[in-house]
C-alpha cells in the first residue's frame, strides 16, 4: 500500500503532446514531483540558469543533451510550469523541440532512462481530474478536444470546457430539485396545503421540452463532432472512384475501366470548410453476379442507410436505364447530391430526365478525371452541413455518454408527467424526479459511478 | 443488591426503554438506570406517535421486537392512515396516545422483561479500565455497577438548559434535574460534543377552547394498529382539530423576535431547518400569516391539550398573547407554557455504524445524546444499540442496517457519515429506496434479523414467514388467472373509468391498473383464498407497483456494489496526497467502512472517491 500511495504521489510521467507525425515542433511533456529535476539533468540553457531556477511559465532557450555520451540531441525550447498553476496541478516541463519523430523519440528515451514512466491514455487529464483541476464534463471536453477532429468541433469543445454545459444542467438540475422539494415537503410535513399540481406539470413540460430541443440540436452536432458521413452511390463504372480521388486528392481507390472493381467501400476523412467529413466510395449498385460483388453491394447499400448525406453519381456518356430509377428510389429520402460525371465527354443523357428523376434537385456537371467542379460540389456539401448544423451559439457541444445520460433523464421526467397527468401516487413522481436528477449529476460528475469513470478515461487518447 | 451486569443502559426515555429490552432479549443481563421511574419513555412533547419516516420506524422497531408499537397500540385513542392517496412509499400510520398510560405500559413490559433489572438514580461517571475499556457506572448516591458495555441514552438532559424569554435555568426536561457531571466526564473521556435546541408548545386547557369553527380531524372509521401482531381497532371520541395562526398572531411574534432566547442564540447553537419554532418560521418567511397548528388530546382522562405547531420558547405573556390571537383558542387558559431547550449531543460522526463510540470500545450511544429528534428516531437508534452493546459482550458481530433496507439504517448512516447541525429527523425522501422499504413491510425486511439474535421467537419468526408466502403464493395464482371479457367485466372497467378489454386477460394484468383493486376482482375470481388485509396490501402493492419496484432492486445492487467495497478500519486518509485536503480531513474524521459511505460523506467529491478506488483496488 505504502508503495502505491508513493506512486501515485511521486511519480512522473511522460508522453509526445504532438502527434508522432511531422510537425513544425514536437512537444514533449512531462509531469510529477521529479519533472524539473529530471529536465535538469538532460537540458542546459543559453542564459546559464538551472531548470530548477526557471521562472515558472517561461520559456528557455538551450540544448537537449544525452548526460551519458554528453552528445546534444536538439535545440529546444523548455518551459517549466509549477504547481499547482498546470494542466495537472503537478509540476508540468515542456519540451518543445524542432525535430521530427526520430528527435521527439530520443528525447522521450532520454527522460524515461533518467525516471519518468510513459503516460497512459489520458492520465493528464486524470491527474487534472483527480487533482480537482476540472470537473467531469471539462475532463470530457479535453477528450473531445483531442478526439475533434474538424475546427467546428474543437471551437465547441472549448465552449463547453468553460462550463456552459454544465451551467446549463445545472439550471435544470435546480429545477428539479424545486419541484422535488415541493414533493417531498407535502410527503413528509402533514401540512393540509394543496399542491400546486398544475404548475408542476406546467414547469415538467417546459423541462421536457427544453432538454428535447438540447438533445436534437445534440443529435445536429454529432455531424460536427464525428463527421458527417457522405456515401458515393451510383451504378457501376460511372466513376465514382474517381471522383472519390478526385475529391481526396489522393490515388487510393483502384480505378480500372471495368465494372465492379471497387467491391468494398473505402472511407477517408477529408476537412471541409473546416468540416469533417467521412466520404465513403461504394461498389456500383447492380444486381450482382458473383458473391464478391455481391458482398460489395450489400456493403453499399448499408452504407446509403447510415449515410448523413449521398452523392449519387450518374454517367452523362450513356443514357438512362431502369437501374437509375431504382437508385432514384433508395436515395429519395435521403439529403443528397446529383452530379453528372464525365463532362468532358459527349453527352448521351438528357438533363431533362434527370431532373424528372430528382425534382427539384440542383444537378452538379462534374468531370472527376479533370477535376472540373469537384470545388463547386464540396462547397454545396459543405453549405448543406452548415445549415444542418445550425448556427454556433445556440449549440452545445454534448458527447455520447452525456447524450445516454440527458435521454435517461428525459425519459424519467417523461414518465414523472406522465404518471402526474395519469394520477399516478406522488411518490412514483418523486422518485422518478430523482432518477432524474441523478442521471443530470452523472452528466456533471456530482456522483462517484466507477463504469462512468472508467468510461471516460479510457477514452483519452495519449498525451492527454 | 446486584451490582455486576452485561449491559447498563443509562436513561429511561424512548431509546433506552428499547435498548434495555433488546438487550436483555437477547439474554444479556441488564440495568436500567433511570433518574425517575415515573418518567419511563415520557413524550415531554407531542403525544403522537408515527407519521411519515417515523411510522416506518416504529414499525421496524417491532419488526425488530422492540416495544414502541405494541406500547403504542395499547395506549391509542386516535389513529390514522397518513399520505393515503400518495402512494405506498409514503404511506404511514399516526396516533394519538394517552401520554400517561404510554409511559405506565412501557414501564409494565420492562418490569415483566426477564434478565432486565431497573434502578433510580443519576449517572455522574463512566468508569474505564486502563486500557480505556468500559469498567461501569458511578450513580451519584456513591453506588457503582459494573459492566463491560454502556448504552448511552441521555436524551436532553446532558448540560440541559431550559430557556422561556429571558429566563433561564438548568434542566434536564420540564421539571427534572439535568445531567452536568455526565456531561463534564464525557468531556473528559475525549467525546467531542456540540450544543442543539429544541422546544415545545404550550398545553390548554380543553374546556376554555371553542371547537365549534375549527375543522375537525377524525380517527379512520377502519380498523388500524402499529404492530404486526396487534388487532387492529377503531377509535372514536378523541378527534384533532384544526385551526391557523393569523396575521395578528405573526405580528405579536414579529414585534417579540428579540425576546425568543432561541432564535436570538442562532448563531451560537445551529440552525434549524426541519423542526423551527413557530418564530423561526415567522423570522423567515415573514409574508406567511397562516400556518397550521393541530389541537390534540393528551389523553381520555385529561383536559390537557397540546397545540402541535406552535413551538416556542417566548416569554409566558407573550405566549399567552399569541394563543389568544388564533381561531377558537380567544379565551384559552394555557396549563403548561412552551419552553425551549439547550443541551450536548455528542457529534455522532464518533460512531461506528454500529452506534459504538469509534475510540472507547464497549460504549454505545443512542437517541437525542446523537442530535436527533423525534421519539421513533430515538427509539429507533436505542433498540440497535441495545442489540449491539449485547452483541458486543457476546463476542458477536454488530447489526448494522443497511441503507437499502431500513429507515434506521439510513438513519444511522446519516448520523455517523454526515453528522449533523441540527437535530436529525427522519423523513421518506431521505430513504432512497423508500418504495422497497415500505411500512407496511418491514416485518418482512427485519424480523430475520429479530429471530437470528434470539429477540423474537421461532413462533413469532414462523409467522412472518408465512405471510411471505402466502403474498408470493397469491401473486403467482394472480399471474395464472385468467379473466374472460364479460359483460359483467366491461361494466366494471368502465364504472372504474378504465378501459374495457378486448380479450381474455389476467388478472394480474388487470390489478396493476391503477383504478382497479383486488377487492374489485372478487366476482371474477371464485376460488379466491381467504387472506389477510395485510397480505392483500402486498399483493397489491407488489403488483400495481411492479416495474417501479423491479427498478429499484436493479439500483439496489448497484448500490451494494460501493458498500461492499471495504475501507481497512486502520486505513490512513491523512496520507493521500492525490485527494484534497477537504477530503481528507473530512474521511480522517469520519472514518468510513466503506466505499459507498466515504461517498456520502460531505465535501468528498468523485474525483476524491476515484482516487480513493484506486488506492483500494491496487
Amino acid at each position: 500500500m505504502e508503495e502505491i500511495k508513493d506512486l501515485l504521489v511521486s511519480d512522473t510521467i511522460v508522453a509526445p503532446a504532438t502527434p508522432l507525425g511531422v510537425g513544425a515542433i514536437g512537444i514533449v511533456r512531462m509531469s510529477g514531483r521529479e519533472a524539473a529535476e529530471i529536465a535538469s539533468r538532460l537540458f542546459v540553457s543559453r542564459c546559464g540558469r538551472a531548470v530548477e531556477d526557471f521562472v515558472s511559465h517561461r520559456l528557455y532557450l538551450g540544448d537537449v543533451f544525452d548526460p551519458q555520451t554528453q552528445e546534444i540531441v536538439d535545440e529546444a525550447l523548455l518551459v517549466v510550469m509549477r504547481a499547482p498553476h498546470s494542466y495537472t496541478r503537478e509540476d508540468v516541463v515542456e519540451f518543445q523541440l524542432h525535430g521530427g519523430p526520430v528527435v521527439i523519440q530520443k528525447v522521450l528515451q532520454l527522460i524515461l532512462r533518467e525516471g519518468a514512466r510513459l503516460a497512459e491514455p489520458g492520465e493528464f487529464t486524470r491527474r487534472a481530474f483527480l487533482n480537482g483541476r476540472i470537473d467531469l464534463s471539462q475532463a470530457e471536453a479535453v477528450a473531445g478536444i483531442v478526439k475533434a477532429r474538424s475546427e467546428k468541433a474543437l471551437s465547441l469543445s472549448l465552449r463547453n470546457l468553460k462550463g456552459e454545459w454544465g451551467r446549463k444542467i445545472r439550471s435544470w438540475e435546480d429545477r428539479l430539485l424545486s419541484i422535488l422539494a415541493l414533493i417531498h415537503a407535502h410527503c413528509d410535513f402533514l401540512d393540509e396545503e394543496e399542491l400546486p399540481l398544475e404548475a408542476m406539470e406546467k414547469e415538467l413540460a417546459s423541462l421536457i421540452g427544453e432538454i428535447e430541443k438540447e438533445l436534437s440540436s445534440g443529435e445536429r452536432l454529432k455531424l460536427a463532432q464525428e463527421g458527417a458521413l457522405v456515401a458515393i452511390v451510383g451504378k457501376p463504372n460511372v466513376g465514382k472512384s474517381s471522383l472519390f480521388n478526385a475529391i481526396v486528392g489522393w490515388d487510393r481507390a483502384i480505378v480500372t475501366p471495368f465494372p465492379g472493381t471497387t467491391r468494398d467501400a473505402l472511407e477517408e476523412n477529408i476537412l471541409v470548410d473546416g468540416l469533417l467529413l467521412r466520404l465513403v466510395d461504394t461498389a456500383g449498385m447492380r444486381e450482382g453476379r458473383d458473391p464478391v460483388e455481391l458482398v460489395g453491394v450489400q456493403k453499399a447499400e448499408e452504407y446509403l442507410e447510415q449515410a448523413d448525406f449521398v452523392v449519387v453519381v450518374l454517367d452523362q456518356s450513356i443514357p438512362l436505364e431502369k437501374e437509375d430509377e431504382v437508385l432514384a428510389e433508395k436515395v429519395r429520402n435521403k439529403p443528397h447530391f446529383v452530379v453528372l460525371n464525365k463532362s468532358d465527354l459527349f453527352p448521351q443523357l438528357n438533363k431533362s430526365d434527370v431532373s424528372l428523376l430528382y425534382p427539384g434537385e440542383e444537378i452538379l456537371e462534374v468531370s472527376a478525371l479533370q477535376g472540373e467542379g469537384i470545388e463547386k460540389l464540396l462547397r454545396k456539401i459543405g453549405e448543406r452541413i452548415k445549415a444542418e448544423i445550425g448556427p454556433e451559439d445556440q449549440t452545445i457541444l454534448i458527447t455520447a455518454r452525456q447524450r445516454e445520460g440527458l435521454k435517461k433523464a428525459l425519459l424519467s421526467l417523461v414518465q414523472a408527467r406522465d404518471s402526474l397527468r395519469e394520477g399516478m401516487s406522488l411518490d412514483v413522481l418523486g422518485l422518478d424526479l430523482e432518477e432524474a436528477l441523478r442521471e443530470m449529476g452523472r452528466i456533471l460528475g456530482t456522483q462517484a459511478d466507477k463504469e462512468l469513470l472508467n468510461t471516460i478515461f479510457s477514452q483519452f487518447c495519449l498525451g492527454k | 443488591m446486584e451490582k455486576y451486569y452485561d449491559v447498563i443502559v443509562i436513561g429511561g426515555g424512548h431509546a433506552g426503554c428499547e435498548a434495555a429490552h433488546a438487550s436483555a432479549r437477547m439474554g444479556a443481563k441488564t440495568l436500567l438506570l433511570t433518574t425517575s421511574i415515573h418518567h419511563l419513555a415520557l413524550m415531554p412533547c407531542n403525544p403522537a406517535i408515527g407519521g411519515p419516516g417515523k411510522g416506518h420506524v416504529v414499525r421496524e422497531i417491532d419488526a425488530l421486537g422492540g416495544l414502541m408499537a405494541k406500547a403504542t397500540d395499547l395506549s391509542t385513542i386516535h389513529i390514522r392512515r397518513v399520505n393515503t392517496g400518495k402512494g405506498p412509499a409514503v404511506q404511514t400510520l399516526r396516533a394519538q396516545t394517552q401520554r400517561d398510560l404510554y409511559s405506565l405500559i412501557m414501564r409494565k413490559f420492562l418490569e415483566n422483561t426477564p434478565h432486565l433489572y431497573l434502578f433510580q438514580g443519576e449517572a455522574t461517571e463512566i468508569l474505564q479500565d486502563e486500557k480505556g475499556e468500559i469498567k461501569g457506572v458511578k450513580v451519584k448516591n456513591q453506588t457503582t455497577f459494573f459492566a463491560p458495555a454502556l448504552v448511552l441514552c441521555t436524551g436532553t438532559f446532558l448540560n440541559g438548559l431550559i430557556k422561556i424569554g429571558e429566563l433561564s435555568y438548568p434542566a434536564g426536561r420540564q421539571g427534572e434535574f439535568p445531567s452536568i457531571d455526565l456531561a463534564c466526564n464525557l468531556r473528559n473521556m475525549g467525546l467531542q460534543s456540540g450544543r442543539l435546541s429544541t422546544c415545545s408548545p404550550p398545553r390548554l386547557d380543553r374546556r376554555t377552547i371553542d371547537f365549534s369553527s375549527l375543522k375537525e380531524q377524525k380517527s379512520d372509521d377502519k380498523p388500524l394498529c402499529f404492530s404486526f401482531t396487534g388487532v387492529p381497532q377503531v377509535y372514536e371520541g378523541a378527534s384533532v382539530f384544526i385551526t391557523r395562526t393569523s396575521k395578528k398572531t405573526c405580528d405579536i411574534i414579529k414585534a417579540n423576535l428579540h425576546r425568543s432566547p432561541l432564535l436570538y442564540s442562532i448563531s451560537d447553537t445551529s440552525s434549524v431547518r426541519e423542526c423551527p419554532s413557530l418564530e423561526d418560521k415567522v423570522y423567515r418567511f415573514p409574508e406567511r400569516e397562516n400556518h397550521l397548528l393541530f389541537l390534540e388530546p393528551e389523553g381520555k382522562k385529561s383536559n390537557e391539550i397540546y397545540v402541535q405547531g406552535l413551538f416556542t420558547s417566548l416569554p409566558e405573556e407573550v405566549q399567552r398573547e399569541i394563543v389568544h390571537s388564533i381561531t377558537g383558542l380567544e379565551r384559552a387558559h394555557i396549563i403548561r407554557p412552551g419552553y425551549g431547550i439547550e443541551y450536548d449531543y455528542i457529534l455522532p460522526t464518533q460512531l461506528k455504524s454500529s452506534l459504538e463510540c469509534r475510540e472507547i470500545p464497549g460504549l454505545f450511544l443512542a437517541g437525542q445524546i446523537n442530535g436527533t429528534s423525534g421519539y421513533e428516531e430515538a427509539a429507533g437508534q436505542g433498540i440497535i444499540a441495545g442489540i449491539n452493546a449485547a452483541s458486543y459482550v457476546k463476542g458477536q458481530p454488530p447489526l448494522i442496517l443497511r441503507r437499502d433496507e431500513s429507515y434506521i439504517g439510513v438513519m444511522i448512516d446519516d448520523l455517523v457519515t454526515k453528522g449533523v447541525d441540527e437535530p436529525y429527523r427522519l423523513r421518506t425522501g431521505k430513504v432512497e429506496f423508500r418504495l422497497v422499504v415500505r411500512h407496511s413491510n418491514a416485518d418482512l425486511r427485519l424480523s430475520f434479523y429479530a429471530y437470528e439474535r434470539g429477540i423474537i421467537s421461532e413462533k413469532e419468526y414462523h409467522r412472518v414467514e408465512e405471510k411471505r408466502d402466502k403474498i408470493q403464493k397469491e401473486i403467482e395464482r394472480l399471474s395464472r388467472l385468467t379473466i374472460y371479457p364479460t359483460t359483467q367485466l366491461q361494466s366494471l372497467l368502465t364504472q372504474k373509468g378504465t378501459n374495457p378489454v378486448k380479450e381474455a386477460i389476467k388478472a394480474s394484468a388487470l390489478l396493476s391498473r391503477p383504478e382497479i383493486s383486488y377487492r374489485d376482482l372478487a366476482p371474477f375470481d371464485p376460488e379466491r383464498p381467504f387472506l389477510e388485509p395485510q397480505v392483500i396490501e402486498e399483493v397489491e402493492i407488489e403488483i400495481k407497483y411492479r416495474g417501479y419496484i423491479e427498478r429499484q432492486k436493479r439500483e439496489i445492487e448497484e448500490f451494494k456494489k460501493m458498500e461492499n467495497k471495504v475501507i481497512p478500519p486502520d486505513f490512513d486518509f491523512s496520507s493521500i496526497q492525490v485527494i484534497s485536503q477537504e477530503a481528507r480531513e473530512k474521511l480522517q474524521k469520519v472514518r468510513p467502512a466503506t466505499l459507498g459511505q466515504a461517498a456520502r460523506v460531505a465535501g468528498v467529491t468523485p474525483s476524491d472517491i476515484a482516487a480513493l478506488r484506486i488506492l483500494l483496488e491496487k
